[in-house]
């Protein structure tokens, strides 16, 4: 409360208080002495500061402050902008290290080196068994006919084999698949035969650019190779298991 | 400096006695130094009257001066038209008030001395001198020694409003802060140095 009075007192005295707030008080003076003391006091103040309002001349000079400038070779700067120009340098430091880093990942690979196997498949596999020399093409030496025995031959030529070997079949489904045909032609040697012709004899006659059957490379699963024995015809043995062999018509 | 130009035409300074303090500080800005010397011809009385009461020397007055303008000269790409260009004066002359208010610690507190001692005089009345200029002459060196052995910020208010008569939103402007604020801080700043000068509002 002695605070806001205080407060209002003082803005009288140096007249900034509202014009109603100033006429009230007066009016209270009027009938207040200790009121009337203290404003009047307080206006002492408000004047008495009037006394510092007056300032000797100043005796500085154009000259001096030039000469103050050029003693300290000053220039006005440049804009802040412009000296912000540090800010991009570690933008670039950042991409020029991210650069080189990946740098190594960009480049192109180098040309894959071709070395030769000093075993190849081809040499470890078994030496195939050609039942029939003159039928096979002996331009694909991994790739080998087997021949079946006579009854099956012609079978065998009749129905050429229309399924290839694709990758999505397995070994043991082809297996079973040859399986189940050499038991058709077993059980049905003489199936008519439309456009086959009479086979006699055993491989002479066997197409040599029928389909063949390229059994995939493997060495998990051998296939097992019957020949026939060239005394007895008619007859077969198992010569050896092989892999990759061309199984033609 | 290839910017300072040692003679200046009549037409020249009539020229640029007619623009504004902004269009002078564009110039001066690109190197025109006559445009600059200009704005310290327009504003060095204001600077050095703000100065003189915050230092109460009219030597110390004058250092500040120059201080204030070399430091203006050095930030003319810093201030911006918004402002009018004596309230970024003066707030240039303000903070080396209040810079070397707090270097100078060692002396602020034997100017305290010296105005306790002026207003013991003032108060006891050692001295009686009947010419009323000479009474007036020592009121005023009392005043002055009250007013100096204020904090620096409270003197800063005193000079700004009461002394130099500066508005309110300029105050404002000049300290940083708001119109209640600035209103506020005059009015605590008054009533720091009233109570210092009670003894003398007393008699």
């Amino acid at each position: 409360m002695r605070n806001k009075r205080d407060q209002e007192l003082l803005r009288y005295a140096f007249g900034e208080l509202e014009e109603s707030k100033t006429e009230a008080l007066r009016e209270k003076a009027m009938h207040d002495a200790e009121l009337a003391k203290e404003l009047q006091t307080q206006e002492r103040f408000a004047v008495s500061l009037n006394l510092l309002k007056e300032v000797p001349e100043d005796q500085y000079s154009k000259e001096r402050l030039r000469a103050a400038i050029l003693e300290r070779c000053l220039e006005p700067r440049e804009p802040a902008r412009a000296k912000l120009g540090w800010l991009w340098m570690p933008a670039v430091a950042f991409t020029l290290t991210f650069a080189i880093m990946l740098l190594p990942s960009l480049k192109p690979k180098a040309e894959p080196m071709v070395v030769k196997d000093p075993n190849p498949m081809r040499i470890q596999a078994p030496t195939p068994v050609v039942l029939n020399r003159n039928a096979v093409s002996r331009s694909t030496p991994a790739v080998q006919i087997q021949k079946a025995p006579e009854p099956s031959t012609a079978a065998l030529a009749s129905a050429p084999v229309s399924q290839k070997w694709s990758p999505k079949r397995s070994r043991k489904q082809y297996a079973t698949l040859v399986a189940s045909r050499s038991g058709e032609r077993a059980e049905s040697p003489t199936l008519p035969v439309p456009q086959a012709p009479a086979v006699k004899g055993t491989a002479k006659n066997t197409k040599p650019d029928s389909d063949p059957v390229l059994l995939p490379p493997s060495n998990d699963e051998p296939i097992v190779i019957i020949g026939t024995l060239p005394d007895s015809p008619g007859r077969a043995t198992e010569t050896e298991a092989v892999t990759g062999v061309l199984v033609g018509g | 400096m290839e910017g300072i130009v040692s003679t200046m035409g009549a037409t020249a300074t009539g020229r640029l006695e007619l623009e504004s303090d902004e269009r002078l500080v564009q110039r001066a800005r690109s190197g025109e130094y006559e445009a600059f010397e200009h704005l310290f011809d327009r504003h060095r009385v204001l600077v050095y009257r703000f100065a003189y009461q915050m230092v109460g020397r009219r030597d110390d007055a004058e250092d500040m001066v120059q201080e204030a303008f070399v430091r203006a000269y050095q930030n003319l790409h810093r201030y911006r038209d918004e402002a009018k260009f004596t309230t970024w004066l003066l707030r240039i002359v303000t903070n080396l008030c209040t810079d070397q208010a707090r270097m100078s610690q060692r002396r602020t507190n034997l100017e305290q001395k010296e105005a306790a001692g002026a207003l013991d005089w003032m108060t006891v009345g050692m001295t009686n001198d009947p010419v009323q200029n000479l009474e007036d002459e020592r009121r005023k060196a009392a005043l002055r020694s009250a007013l100096n052995a204020l904090p620096a910020h409270h003197r800063t208010m005193i000079v700004l409003r009461d002394l130099e008569e500066r508005e309110y939103p300029e105050i404002a402007k000049i300290i940083g802060c708001t119109i209640g604020g600035a209103k506020l801080r005059v009015l605590r700043a008054r009533r720091a140095l009233r109570d210092r000068i009670a003894p003398l509002l007393a008699q």
